[in-house]
């Protein structure tokens, strides 16, 4: 028994489905591949061949595409003639028709969606860049995906800023870079349980359906070395491959290339991309990791500010002396935001905590000057926060210090058992109460604890040399 | 090896035979149309434009048609109308067509009237639904039609042309 395949139907296709049974072979004749069966078993595997969807070469004749009239059209041409002989009308003669088939125009174009740098931490992993790829031509075609994390050190792109890739002594590069195909359930986004497919099926050249997303999935390596500003530069490159070749994990693709593929003329019509060269049936373009972590930085001043003697002017270090601590902690600018939880600073076991202060002036003269010396605001409360920006709108710490007291009652600061704690955030472990840097939904909004580039808080408190 | 002589002979005989008879069946005007690519060559800074054998077809091309028709009657041919349909997925290429001795005309309308590009309109529905007429554009046109001034003598042949671009 002999079961004709499907003009549709390719010669991989037939060999395809003969791997899953071996009691049949394909065989051609002159007029075409046929599946031949060796045992009466063929019957049932041959209805299950019947069932496959077919995979169509080319669109129907006449399409219109994005790269015009589709692939395997017939263009025929054919005309008339009326004449007379001796005054008397003749019979109409038609030409034979002359026909010629339209080839396949391959161009693709891989743009990078976003048109700005994917920010990064140093060792995180799955850090996506967004890509589109979009078949201009007249085909429906597959394309290989490749994405390239090692672009070299001096190597840029242009995302509204020359990024250029950087030159530092560790290297630094995006590693494991996977491509992944949106597969259009959630689209905007990758997640990773969807968006599995490594190469891209089909795709129509048919405006409003000849564009994917494709994101490229890379891990930032620990490179200590790393500084914020520092750029990995990614590529992406799809290489357009025979239709129907190309598995969904990336596998199988048989890249299309000069000068016929499936009886048609192919003629390479793409444009240079970022790391690939103009008609080569290939395009790319570039993307960027730029490392943009929290640059923390905390400093503790101490000062004396009244001693009972000399009262605010030139005080000295002697017992019964005001001693103001200030501790900054500091996001340099341009750096990402980091996430204060709370900081504890234990004070000399020769001091005593100021619940009340002082600020050194203003005391009257007597047997210590530093006594009185306070500003009515700060009275009963030992501690008082400070906070600078260069936000437009700022927390509101910026424009108006704030004041806890001292004692352990659940606000954000109070001193305990010789030591001195802050919450700014969410706090860890065991310290909870209200937050010094609340969320806060001013300007561009701030998170629970948000210390963004370019900010800084200050702690200011008092000890008393014993 | 007579025998094979003889064969041959035979098979010469024959094809004759096969010739006489196409020609006594096509006592006619015939008709052909060729296709060729036109591309266009840089040469020195000078451009022009050269017909290559249709192969690598693309849309956006452009193709000229040459149809060549040849009297095999004994009488002349008069009042020779050669018409040609635009191919399907193409368009007219402006001012392409010629033909020696030939007046040509279009059709916008599938070839029921036929006027020369200045007396050609189209009518089409405004924004408003209105109907208005505008002057045809070359990728209007559905035929193209030469009339032949002259009669074609006995075994005089020519050709008329034109060109289309692939949609």
């Amino acid at each position: 028994m002999n079961i004709k395949s499907g003009e549709d139907v390719g010669q991989k296709q037939l060999l395809w489905k003969h791997s899953f049974n071996k009691r049949e072979k394909a065989v051609k004749n002159s007029s075409g591949w046929y599946r031949k069966a060796v045992t009466g078993l063929a019957l049932m595997a041959g209805l299950v061949f019947v069932s496959t969807p077919v995979l169509a070469q080319f669109l129907a004749g006449g399409t219109v595409t994005t790269g015009g009239i589709s692939a395997n059209t017939d263009i025929t041409n054919s005309a008339t003639l009326n004449y007379s002989i001796s005054g008397t009308a003749q019979p109409l003669i038609t030409s034979p028709s002359t026909t010629f088939k339209v080839d396949n125009l391959v161009r693709v174009t891989v743009a990078e969606v976003g048109g700005s740098f994917t920010a990064v931490a140093p060792n995180a992993t799955a850090q996506v860049t967004t890509f589109t790829v979009t078949n201009t031509g007249n085909t429906p075609m597959d394309y290989a995906l490749t994405p390239n994390g090692a672009i070299a050190s001096g190597q840029s792109v242009t995302l509204g800023v020359l990024l250029t890739d950087s030159n530092i002594t560790a290297g630094f590069d995006a590693t494991a870079c996977v491509a992944r195909v949106e597969n259009g359930v959630t689209p905007g986004s990758y997640q990773s349980g969807q968006d599995t497919a490594a190469a891209i099926l089909q795709l129509s050249p048919i405006a409003g359906s000849n564009t994917v997303t494709v994101y490229v999935v890379c891990n930032i390596p620990s490179a200590v070395t790393a500084t914020n500003g520092n750029n990995a530069l990614v590529s992406l490159t799809a290489t357009t491959s025979n239709n129907g070749t190309c598995a969904a994990n990336g596998t199988g693709c048989v890249t299309t290339t000069l000068p016929t593929s499936a009886g048609l003329n192919v003629v390479f019509a793409d444009a240079a991309g970022s790391d690939d060269a103009a008609r080569d049936g290939a395009h790319s373009a570039r993307d960027a990791y730029q490392v943009a972590a929290a640059v923390i930085s905390v400093s503790k001043t101490v000062t004396v500010i009244c001693d009972p003697f000399n009262g605010a002017t030139s005080p000295r270090n002697i017992p019964g002396a005001f001693v103001r601590y200030e501790i900054t902690i500091s996001n340099a600018a341009g750096a990402a935001s980091a996430t204060l939880t709370d900081i504890s600073d234990a004070l000399n076991a020769n001091t005593s905590f100021d619940p009340d202060q002082r600020l050194g002036t203003g005391g009257t003269v007597g047997a210590n000057l530093c006594t009185t010396s306070t500003v009515a605001s700060a009275v009963g409360s030992g501690f008082r926060l400070s906070c600078t920006s260069g936000a437009v709108t700022p927390r509101a710490c910026v424009a108006t210090p704030v004041f806890y007291t001292s004692a352990n009652d659940g606000d954000a600061m109070f001193f305990n058992a010789g030591t001195v704690t802050a919450r700014f955030g969410a706090g860890g472990g065991s310290v909870t109460g209200v937050q010094a840097l609340p969320a806060e939904a001013v300007g561009l909004g701030y998170a629970a604890g948000e210390l963004k580039g370019g900010e800084s808080v200050t702690i200011r408190f008092n000890a008393i040399i014993n | 090896m007579q025998k094979m002589i003889h064969y041959v002979l035979l098979v010469s005989v024959s094809t004759l035979l096969l010739g006489n008879a196409v020609i006594a069946r096509a006592q006619s005007v015939e008709l052909a149309t060729k296709a060729e690519k036109v591309i266009e060559v840089v040469d020195k800074g000078a451009k022009s434009k050269k017909l290559m054998p249709a192969e690598k077809m693309l849309p956006g091309d452009e193709v000229t048609y040459t149809l060549t028709y040849v009297n095999k009657t004994a009488k002349p041919a008069e009042r020779v109308v050669i018409t040609n349909p635009l191919p399907r997925h193409t368009r007219y290429k402006e001012g392409s067509a010629a033909g020696e001795g030939a007046d040509i005309t279009y059709s916008v309308d599938g070839g029921k009237t036929f006027a020369t590009p200045d007396k050609l309109t189209m009518t089409v529905k405004d924004k408003s639904g209105q109907d208005i007429t505008r002057p045809a554009a070359a990728q209007d046109y559905t035929h193209v039609r030469w009339l032949l001034r002259q009669n074609v003598a006995p075994g005089r042949s020519g050709t008329v042309r034109f060109g289309a671009v692939i949609l």
